[in-house]
């Protein structure tokens, strides 16, 4: 199980470092970083379950934390975009000053 | 052996719902599917018996974060998008990210070996002692962090005359 999980874990950081190289939706870029960070979730996880400590669970707490944080501060620098350009193509993403 | 089925049927889920974010072209789907990725890594969450993760994954993603997404995505509209041009750099990087991952696996298992023992529990009270007692400085600047990114959302989410 430890070792599905990392594999697990690697598969979904790899789908989530794709989609955020491949799309261009700003939105699907946040989503794909939260597929990153659930894919390292369980990578932590499965190693702190191998060293038989729950050292990894502290960290995956911090991390769901910051996570969270980090989608209200993008959600909102979205609005912002979709206020301003009205488009939310990240290629297009520019100045954000503006 | 319960456990690991539930466990393995949830992974296959997660890799597949993780697919269907990137493919989908509307954005509301793919919000769906992030949902139900957060659910079953949820799941595994519980089946690797860290119960307070998978509880505190429930709450904040699905609970949350899908929620916020969600509303933003049918409050503004999802922004069009054709499929992506596929131009050299969209190519070559996935390729690079594909080679240095599995890379990194085959070193992980080449070097350590993984022995299936007492997997133990991280309830809440131990990972609440853990917290509290050894990472109390990380907690504060967590709450300072989320603090300063309410500022932030705020300032960026107001409009300009006001």
């Amino acid at each position: 199980m430890i070792e599905g999980g990392i594999i697990i874990g690697v598969i979904l950081f790899l789908i989530g470092g794709i989609g955020f190289f491949v799309r261009k939706n700003f939105i699907i870029l946040l989503m794909c970083i939260e597929i990153m960070l659930a894919g390292a979730n369980l990578v932590m996880v499965s190693f702190s379950k191998s060293l038989m400590s729950f050292e990894g669970d502290i960290t995956v707490l911090f991390v769901i934390a910051v996570a969270a944080a980090e989608v209200g501060v993008g959600l909102a620098i979205a609005v912002h975009m979709r206020r301003s350009r009205d488009s939310l193509d990240a290629d297009k993403m520019r100045r954000l000053g503006e | 052996m319960v456990e690991k089925i539930i466990f393995f049927i949830a992974g296959i889920v997660a890799v597949i719902s993780s697919i269907m974010v990137v493919l989908n072209r509307k954005v509301v789907y793919s919000a769906y599917s992030l949902l139900l990725l957060m659910i079953s890594q949820s799941i595994m969450f519980f089946s690797l018996r860290s119960t307070y993760l998978g509880v505190v994954q429930l709450l904040v993603y699905a609970g949350g974060v899908i929620v916020l997404f969600v509303l933003v995505i049918s409050l503004m509209g999802s922004g069009e998008e054709g499929f992506p041009s596929f131009r050299w750099w969209n190519i070559i990087t996935p390729i690079l990210l594909i080679v240095f991952l599995i890379s990194l696996i085959y070193s992980i298992f080449d070097t350590l070996k993984f022995e299936e023992g007492r997997i133990i529990q991280a309830s809440a009270d131990r990972l609440g002692y853990g917290v509290v007692l050894r990472n109390a400085l990380a907690f504060e600047a967590v709450t300072l962090l989320l603090i300063s990114a309410l500022v932030g959302a705020i300032v960026f989410g107001r409009k300009k005359d006001d």
